[in-house]
């Protein structure tokens, strides 16, 4: 379990990241979700151990990565956000350093690799040099290389970025059988992406996490969509008086029927027919409103990107 | 000590497979061989006539000034720039261990463009006699004057993000150092300053050397001075986090 508590890093005066905790469990894909420029890449980096937190811990199981950064490191796969790789190398040339860094044995070493070239798809490409590969394929090389070891933990920083739409589903398809039973943490822009691999997400703004929840858990219908006739102003009264806010749904109706959509606090779905059924306003349709990952998304960050 | 070998391979791979390493090389060599069978003045080999390489090691301090940081100028500023620093610095290896390989891997490749001026001492044996000692001093004096300088070159790559200003500021510092020991200089301080400034230069510590003298405290002085510049390389490193 990856435990990141109260975890605070600072560039001189400007706080990237700020005090923030959270879990991550095995098995769980956890995905961090932020417009540019709000910390996502920071806390990544903090938890690959590459820069140091100005405060807060993160513990990884039993180990501290301020006390064993070396341990910790030799379980972990980080894939950093550009996929850096060294140009002038070839590719099996990169995998064979990436190996002997990470300690393993010539002879396990070979069939890691072999397995790395055809998980990544990388056999036609094995004696070219990296410098003269397409984006995509620099992608997949650093994936290898991040893979090679078949870490406990994995840190990938936007890994279907530069890929085509083939490699994308074969990608996430990889993430998805590979976080079965790894602590799995990735960030993307993508928010399909989110949908498609995560069961958890977190979303961060301005150095500050202001969501974190399951995927499902986020959607859940804390708002209830209703398509009604008669006066604004009564139904303005009713919500006002009864739930937290609404707002007019932008859909035009025919018979002077207007929608809108009633965020509901603690309330129930129940309660707004009983209310509106009291009133003498003419009620068609009630149901729970699920919002999109894109509603949620633009809600929590809106006007701080 | 594996780790080390494995950056010290990747880095020296680099300088053997890449044609900048190359040009450099043949740059040096055709130049120093030049310099020191013409010269610029009248104090060429073919000049003096006199079998010795004392005047080969005169030149050696000044065009490491413009070699080494042509050697060093890469070494932490492309991987900054091309992002790999978050790649090495993530895998379980020790700060130092890769400090060290990239100043062996370096320093290696001085020594073997250094080497490859042995025709010199056996040109200078076919025509005449030559003072083993001295050309072994004075190649053992090269080797720790450019490790020096390498170390210190390898310092300011770890504060750059682009190998020009990696290059330049190198190019600078090994340029300040040599004229802390060059007499036209040092004569414009008092015997105390002057002393003290000489001190601190990497070339004045190579004039026993170039004499054909192994005096330990010199070679004290290059030991020092490299594990100061990996020391400051290390804490550089783990600053940046």
């Amino acid at each position: 379990m990856l435990h990141v508590e109260n975890l605070t890093k600072k560039f001189d005066d400007k706080v990237a990241v700020n005090n923030i905790s959270f879990q991550v469990k095995p098995g769980v894909i956890t995905g961090l979700l932020g417009p540019n420029g709000a910390g996502k890449t920071t806390t990544m980096r903090l938890l690959s151990g590459f820069l140091s937190p100005n405060s807060g811990s993160i513990k990884f199981g039993d180990l501290t990565l301020e006390n064993d950064i070396e341990k910790i490191q030799s379980k972990l796969g980080y894939l950093p956000e550009t996929a850096p790789l060294y140009m002038d190398m070839l590719v099996y040339e990169y995998l064979e350093y990436i190996g002997t860094i990470r300690k393993i044995k010539a002879l396990e070493l070979k069939q890691k690799m072999d397995k790395m070239i055809e998980l990544c798809e990388l056999s036609t490409h094995l004696k070219i040099p990296i410098s003269n590969l397409s984006k995509g394929f620099k992608q997949r090389v650093s994936l290898a290389g991040t893979l090679i070891h078949d870490p406990e933990i994995i840190i990938l920083d936007e890994p279907t970025s530069g890929l085509d739409p083939n490699q994308i589903s074969h990608i996430r398809s990889l993430i998805k059988s590979l976080g079965k039973n790894r602590i799995l943490i990735l960030s993307t822009h993508i928010l399909q992406e989110v949908e498609d691999i995560c069961d958890e997400v977190i979303i961060i703004n301005s150095g500050n996490i202001v969501a974190n929840s399951t995927v499902k858990g986020l959607h859940k219908g804390k708002s209830v969509y209703i398509s009604i006739k008669g006066d604004e102003k009564v139904l303005q009264k009713i919500i006002k008086d009864k739930f937290l806010e609404y707002e007019k749904f932008d859909e035009k109706l025919d018979n002077d029927f207007s929608s809108y959509i009633i965020s509901l606090g603690e309330s129930r779905v129940e309660d707004v027919y009983t209310v509106l059924k009291k009133s003498n306003l003419e009620v068609r349709e009630i149901k729970e409103y699920s919002k999109s990952l894109e509603t949620i998304f633009e809600e929590l960050t809106r006007g701080q990107a | 000590m594996k780790n080390i070998q494995t950056i010290f391979k990747k880095e020296a791979y680099t300088y053997f497979n890449t044609p900048i390493g190359y040009i450099f090389a043949s740059f040096f060599l055709v130049l120093i061989s030049f310099l020191f069978f013409y010269g610029l003045g009248g104090n060429s080999f073919w000049d003096l006539k006199v079998s010795s390489m004392e005047q080969y090691f005169l030149w050696i301090p000044m065009l490491f000034i413009i070699f080494i940081p042509a050697i060093t100028m890469r070494l932490w500023a492309e991987e900054e720039k091309s992002g790999t620093i978050e790649v090495l610095l993530t895998l379980p290896i020790k700060d130092y261990e890769v400090v060290i390989g990239k100043f062996l891997s370096a320093w290696f490749f001085l020594i073997f463009v250094i080497l490859c001026s042995i025709l010199v001492p056996i040109t200078i044996l076919v025509l005449g006699t030559l003072d083993f000692g001295l050309v072994f001093c004075g190649y053992i004096g090269s080797f720790f004057l450019g490790g020096a300088y390498i170390s210190m070159g390898l310092v300011i790559s770890s504060l750059t993000k682009d190998q020009i200003s990696a290059f330049m500021l190198t190019l600078l510092a090994c340029l300040l150092t040599f004229l802390m020991g060059y007499q036209p200089i040092l004569q414009f301080f008092g015997n105390t300053i002057s002393g003290g400034i000489a001190f601190f230069s990497l070339s004045q510590h190579f004039e026993s050397f170039r004499m054909g003298v192994f005096d330990p405290r010199d070679f004290y002085f290059y030991m020092s001075f490299i594990l100061f510049m990996i020391s400051l390389n290390v804490f550089i490193l783990r600053g940046k986090k």
